[in-house]
């Protein structure tokens, strides 16, 4: 075994200099052979750095379409449109390449970001030279495409894919419930705005179709749930909100 | 989904008082991750080691769990993944990546001839981590076919957990009586260069004869855990001393196992802290300090002290518009009390886990035992101390570059005329 003359300790580990004061070592007859820890290895998180890198450039190409579509102005404000693909580009990828579970969550988070998209190109693309002034007076003459189908439509399929994964995982279901319940009265925007389109007068929507076959699948959703499994969905919401 | 335990249903445990504020105070540079060790007299085999841990679900259920985000609080739910053994990874401690650790928050890790624990501070506390590491070991050796009787000394798998096992004991203890937090007064910080972030720390482990230590301990009238404190409170005085200003304290806090005042047996967190305080730093020989550090202990283990101290720390807990004030703004609020009331208000921690207890015929595999300490940026160094087999094993775990203070600490105890073995894993090289 090694010693430190300095110190005054015998030494185990395999190593040139003593532990303690880094002086010489005086070696024993046999040789210190143990390796008591393993090699150093120096550690990247190469995951951290990519999404350190995206959450940087994110917001910079986002000023930069901003800057660019100022400086360039034509009335048409692509950049919005840019700006929420970028930020919907970035939760792609910090939140569903980055990790590989909460499926639940994943849906929540893309139903909302599509629709917000959807809704976005409709409004930029349809009114691309109006100040916001004239956009809401000429409101009803606008094809609404994005809140007449595509948001009814996207949350709908999102529903249908959670309900799907948590009867083919019914292991899963207090995974997947809180995401299920957010989506499901999500599911009810559309009932909000047919509610002001019908009782305020404000024209909103152009076909009510699509926005009562939302609502309508998601209080199915809820309904089934709580009746088919009500001790479930009160044990999970008990622990959740637990004081 | 459900899990009887002794006929009560548990999937899912609220986090102790203690364990509450690990969640929040998480980081690369703060794991709160801590570590037991235990040597065998011959090299692991991975294979039967998973095996073992996989056999280990059923026993300690309250350790197969996640750690999940409640509206108002964290808690911890059953985690039906399965936990695998890993190669030991060189850095020590390291937070855990619990998305690749299948959201276990504890790793078992082989090296040769040494399996390890790392567990995070929310699932339990050494007295825990060691029970479970023990209860591993034992049924490791098991299935690698020796005949073992555990004697009463290890928690074995053919047993059923009880929910005594499972109680938050400070919930069962405190009382409702009001009392104003302790003030610990601010000591002196270790300020020296730091390891790179995330890129692991020192430890050095010194091996030596317990019943020598003890010995000298008696000679003072004074405990091994009294002893070391006042021994490293010296080499703080000797290495750091002329950089103190003169009202410069050197604090060593110093973690109570309160199940030795308390007839609890939960497996989940109980232990509390208190600090020895010494400010004098003119009179640094062992005889001046030692006074000072019996007084704290004295002051610091009664068991008034003690329930004030869980109330103080229930009384957060207990607090209706805490309670109701959502998690993503608590948490915030968490980590900046646990950076108040944590590492800065330390000069360094220093844990004695006391002597590990084995039945015969488990005793005759193993060699001994290494526990180290979580320790944050905040806190240069964590010691555990660990004894098994009359062999004490002080792990000095640093976030600093340099090693005078296990120097100088170690060279004093061989001035005592104790024999000691050093090992390290060189970091102050490579890192």
């Amino acid at each position: 075994m090694d010693y430190c003359p300095s110190c005054k300790v015998h030494v185990v580990s395999r190593g040139e200099k003593c532990p303690l004061c880094q002086g010489e070592l005086e070696r024993g007859e046999v040789a210190a052979a143990k390796k008591p820890f393993p090699s150093y290895i120096k550690f990247i998180n190469l995951r951290k750095r990519w999404a350190r890198g995206i959450s940087i450039a994110a917001p910079v190409i986002i000023g930069l379409c901003v800057l660019i579509n100022l400086l360039t102005w034509n009335g048409f404000l692509w950049s919005l449109i840019a700006g929420v693909a970028i930020l919907y580009a970035w939760l792609v990828g910090l939140y569903t390449v980055r990790r590989t579970d909460h499926l639940g969550q994943k849906l929540l988070l893309h139903a909302i970001g599509i629709s917000t998209l959807l809704i976005v190109i409709n409004f930029v693309t349809a009114s691309p030279s109006m100040t916001s002034s004239l956009f809401l007076k000429n409101f009803s003459e606008i094809a609404r495409w994005s809140l007449d189908y595509a948001m009814p439509a996207t949350l709908m399929a999102f529903i249908l894919a959670i309900n799907i994964a948590t009867l083919s995982q019914r292991h899963r279901f207090r995974d997947y419930i809180i995401a299920q319940f957010s989506l499901s009265f999500i599911g009810f925007i559309p009932f909000v705005l047919i509610m002001i389109d019908v009782f305020s007068g404000i024209d909103i929507l152009g076909s009510l179709f699509m926005s009562i076959a939302a609502s309508s699948f998601s209080l199915l959703t809820l309904i089934v749930f709580i009746v088919f499994a009500p001790k479930l969905v009160l044990k999970e919401f008990g622990r959740r909100f637990h004081i | 989904m459900k899990k009887k335990i002794n006929g009560i249903n548990q999937d899912w445990y609220r986090l102790d008082n203690a364990a509450k504020i690990y969640p929040a105070m998480v980081s690369r540079r703060n794991s709160c991750v801590f570590r037991f060790a235990i040597n065998l007299k011959e090299e692991v085999d991975p294979y039967v080691l998973q095996r073992a841990l996989l056999d280990m679900r059923s026993r300690f259920p309250a350790m197969f769990v996640r750690v999940r985000h409640g509206v108002f609080w964290y808690y911890l739910e059953e985690n039906k993944k399965m936990p695998r053994v890993r190669p030991e990874d060189s850095r020590i401690n390291k937070a855990i990546d619990y998305y690749s650790n299948n959201y276990f928050r504890f790793t078992v890790f082989y090296y040769e001839n040494r399996i390890s624990l790392e567990v995070f501070h929310s699932l339990t506390d050494g007295t825990g981590a060691v029970t479970f590491l023990k209860a591993l070991a034992y049924r490791y050796l098991e299935l690698k076919g020796y005949q073992l009787k555990s004697e009463g000394l290890v928690l074995t798998v053919d047993q059923e957990p009880s929910i005594e096992e499972l109680e938050d004991s400070f919930f069962k203890y405190a009382t409702m009586n009001p009392h104003k937090r302790y003030v610990v007064p601010k000591p002196f910080n270790i300020n020296d260069e730091r390891f790179p972030s995330g890129q692991g720390r020192g430890v050095i482990n010194a091996r030596l004869d317990s019943q020598a230590l003890y010995a000298l301990a008696k000679e003072h009238d004074a405990t091994i855990t009294e002893y070391l404190s006042a021994l490293l409170t010296q080499a703080v005085y000797q290495v750091y001393g002329e950089r103190m200003i003169k009202n410069d304290r050197v604090n060593i806090c110093i973690p109570i196992n309160l199940r030795r005042l308390f007839p609890s047996e939960s497996l989940r967190n109980f232990t509390l802290f208190f600090h020895t305080t010494v400010k004098d730093k003119k009179h640094i020989e062992i005889k001046d300090i030692l006074p000072q550090v019996k007084k704290s202990f004295a002051e610091g283990l009664t068991k008034d002290s003690i329930i004030e101290n869980i109330n103080v720390n229930m009384q957060a807990e207990r607090n209706m518009a805490m309670r109701l004030t959502p998690l993503f703004l608590k948490k915030p609020a968490m980590t900046i009390a646990g950076t108040m009331y944590g590492g800065r208000l330390n000069t360094l921690t220093m844990s004695n886990i006391g002597i590990i207890q084995l039945p015969q015929s488990m005793a005759e595999h193993v060699q001994d035992f290494e526990f180290n300490l979580s320790n944050d940026i905040n806190c240069a160094y964590g010691i555990g101390v660990i004894t098994f087999n009359n062999i004490m094993t002080i792990s000095i775990l640093r976030e600093v570059r340099d090693t005078l203070l296990p120097m100088q600490f170690l060279r004093n105890l061989v001035s005592l005329g104790l024999k000691i073995e050093v090992e390290s894993n060189y970091w102050e090289e490579v890192a």
